[in-house]
């Protein structure tokens, strides 16, 4: 589903990722952890199609399609969908009309009609129930005044409505409760299948004990450099990573 | 072979003041009273020339053109007015400058021509007429006083609630340039009130130079919405002359597009003590339209307050102007006195001329004023086309965000929600494809 092969980025002239290689096969559920500026989010960035980020080297191939040509919107339609770690706060655009109008578009790129107000409105109150989500937040401007964890259930409402094939999420587990942790990895679960793949951004070994991946990364110095199975989460709990940046080094 | 501005301005008055001296006198002596004091100080005051401050962002130039000055038709044919979705209310129609349709009233509401006026309407008419728009430097205020064949008068008697109505300031389908010279006075009594709709009809050539004159008596309230939703080549020049009284209020809501040429100068007196004053403005312009609104709240008596809130988008090559004077009065003690102005550029080349002028003269006074310009939020536009927004339908959904604010503000329902789809049909007119938004 995704090859990233040998990917350096640089963003304002400073090189971030030096030679990353990914790939995620349809089914799988893989964790990238790693130090902070490492170049975790830059990944995400440069996968979504962020102004700003250049790729000076390497590839990143969705579904058979290099992204490099493409949009923003045109990954999303493909069907990429990234969590922010910041999600921005947009005043005036309410929650509801943004979420139809990126429903409305994915539909219209597939070919299917607009949904009607109605039924869109069920929908996105069903999903909304499922996250334990005030409908009461549809009706705010996008992430208007909203907590921290309250911006990261609204990305995982996002995400369900949108039903993306891989889904990107950076650090959604950040900021968020203890009952939250569970709603969101709940909501996360939903989405697994053999068709989709999961990518998950994160600093704890925590939500993968509710979200259980196949892989872990980690990426240091703008490379990934280890991977392994779901047990060397436990181990970066244990050491820090501070000894795989000596090995790496 | 070109003509020099000076000279096409020295044009223009000679021919305005040979229009001037062909009018027959009106019966009306109110009128009579605006004419002979409108010609005469239109002798004496200068057009606005290269120089003159007031007008340094607009140009006269579209106005000078050849047959803007012809004499408007009485009877020229009436054009269709096209609905405003679900707007519905007792409608004056003032066509070319002509009232050509004036709605029955209950009792309490009296709205007349000022040629017609009789009885308690003259009266008005005599103590009001031309007190409100001061001539004083303004030489197309004096040419309105000049020209005005006609008039409306709205009147609302002490007490009396008067609902809603619709003023329409529309174009003949005369084809041939024009002028025309609206002139309204509106008259609330002490303790009435009034929704008033004033919608501007027309793209073609014609000059267009509207007087509107308002006196808000003590308690009395005026909702005042403004809509200039039509652009093309329409000349327009529009002042607002306000007086608002003890414990009166006023609130002004515009949703305004540019034209080649577009200008609303709108003057507020806060008179007595405790008036109240809310103005909104969203604005948008388009191409190479061109809107200058100069506005100036006068606080000329203690514990009186306004808070003004305006939005403006430009586009392309077009130019959008707002000078926001603020004169607090020494004696004008607690006054609190707010005005917000932002501004988007949709355009590396489009221009918005955003200046604020304080003069305040009380020192116990509560006064914040505040512009910026500014684009479009690039992490807000990548939001939301991560999420298959396409880039000129998120560019649509943020220019209205950044308008919802004010367009909110109407305190009309009806017009309120016919005002949004009105500004984001102007907006898509330019290829700015509505995408998954609409
Ligand atoms: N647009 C940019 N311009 C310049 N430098 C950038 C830009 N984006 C990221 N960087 C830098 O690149 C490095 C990696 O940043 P990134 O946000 O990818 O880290 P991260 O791994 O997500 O960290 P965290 O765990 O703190 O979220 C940092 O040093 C950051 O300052
Ligand atoms: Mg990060």
């Amino acid at each position: 589903m995704l090859k990233i092969r040998n990917l350096h980025v640089a963003a304002e002239g400073e090189a971030i990722l030096k030679g990353l290689d990914l790939e995620v096969a349809a089914g799988e559920v893989h964790a990238i952890m790693g130090p902070n500026g490492s170049g975790k989010s830059t990944l995400a960035a440069v996968m979504a199609g962020r102004e700003g980020y250049e790729i000076t080297e390497g590839s990143i191939e969705f579904l058979g399609e290099d992204l490099a040509g493409l949009e923003p919107e045109e990954r999303a339609w493909r069907g990429l969908f990234l969590a922010f770690q910041y999600p921005v706060e947009i005043p005036g655009v309410t929650n509801l009309e943004f979420l139809r109008a990126s429903v409305d578009a994915h539909r219209a790129y597939r070919g299917e009609e607009a949904t009607s107000a109605v039924d869109f409105m069920k929908l996105a109150r069903a999903t909304s129930k499922q996250l334990r989500f005030d409908t009461d937040f549809l009706k705010r401007g996008v992430n208007e005044g909203f907590s921290g964890g309250e911006k990261k259930r609204n990305e995982l409402l996002q995400m369900l409505l949108l039903q993306p094939k891989l889904a990107l999420l950076d650090e959604t587990d950040s900021g968020l409760d203890i009952d939250a942790l569970q709603i969101v990895a709940d909501g996360v679960n939903t989405l697994r299948s053999p068709e989709r793949a999961i990518v998950m951004i994160t600093h704890y070994q925590r939500l993968l004990d509710h979200i259980v991946p196949d892989k872990v990364h980690v990426l240091s110095g703008g490379r990934i450099v280890r991977s392994g199975g779901k047990e060397l989460a436990l181990e970066l709990e244990r050491k820090g990573y501070g000894w795989l940046e000596e090995a790496a080094a | 072979m070109a003509v020099k501005l000076e000279d096409r301005i020295e044009d223009f008055a000679r021919r305005a003041r040979e229009q001037t001296a062909a009018l027959t006198a009106p019966s009306a002596p109110a009128l009579a009273t605006l004419r002979q004091r409108g010609t005469e100080a239109f002798a004496t005051t200068p057009l606005p020339g290269a120089k003159t401050e007031s007008w340094k962002y607009s140009r006269i130039g579209p106005l000078l053109e050849q047959g803007l000055l012809d004499r408007p038709r009485e009877d020229a044919p009436l054009p269709e007015v096209p609905a405003f979705a679900g707007f519905e209310a007792p409608r004056i129609l003032v066509v070319d400058g002509w009232p050509r349709q004036l709605p029955e009233m209950p009792a309490g509401i009296t709205i007349t021509r000022f040629s017609a006026a009789e009885g308690a309407g003259a009266e008005v008419l005599s103590r009001e007429l031309g007190s409100l728009a001061y001539l004083d430097g303004r030489p197309f205020v004096a040419l309105n006083g000049a020209l005005a064949e006609d008039g409306v008068l709205i009147h609302v008697a002490k007490n009396v609630q008067g609902g809603e109505l619709e003023l329409l300031l529309a174009q003949s389908l005369n084809a041939a340039p024009h002028g025309a010279h609206p002139r309204v006075l509106v008259v609330l009594e002490a303790g009435s009130s009034l929704s008033l709709v004033e919608r501007h009809l027309g793209q073609a050539q014609v000059f267009t130079n509207a007087v509107i004159e308002v006196r808000i008596g003590a308690a009395a309230h005026l909702a005042h919405m403004r809509l200039q939703l039509e652009a093309g080549a329409a000349r327009s020049l529009t002042a607002l002359d306000v007086a608002v009284a003890r414990d009166g209020r006023y609130d002004l809501q515009q949703a305004l597009l540019g034209s080649i040429f577009r200008r609303n100068e709108i003057r507020i007196h806060c008179t007595e003590p405790g008036a109240e004053v809310t103005v909104g403005g969203a604005t948008l312009t388009r191409d190479r339209n061109h809107l200058d609104t100069q506005m100036c709240l006068e606080h000329e008596a203690p514990h009186c307050t306004s808070n003004q809130v305006f939005r403006a988008l430009a586009g392309e090559r077009s130019k959008t102007v707002l000078n926001g004077r603020i004169h607090i009065h020494p004696n004008a003690q607690k006054t609190s006195a707010e005005l917000s102005s932002r501004n988007l550029l949709l355009s590396h080349d489009a221009e918005i001329d955003a200046k604020p002028e304080l003069e305040i003269y009380a020192d116990d006074v509560k006064c914040a004023h505040g512009a910026t310009i500014g684009r479009l939020d690039e992490k807000s536009l990548f939001y939301l086309r991560s999420r298959g927004v396409t880039e000129d339908a998120a560019r649509l959904m943020l220019s209205f965000a950044f308008l919802a604010g004010v367009v909110d503000a109407f305190p009309l329902e009806t017009v309120r929600d016919a005002v949004r789809p009105a500004l984001e049909a102007a907006f898509m007119a330019h290829g700015m494809a509505p995408g998954a938004a609409a």
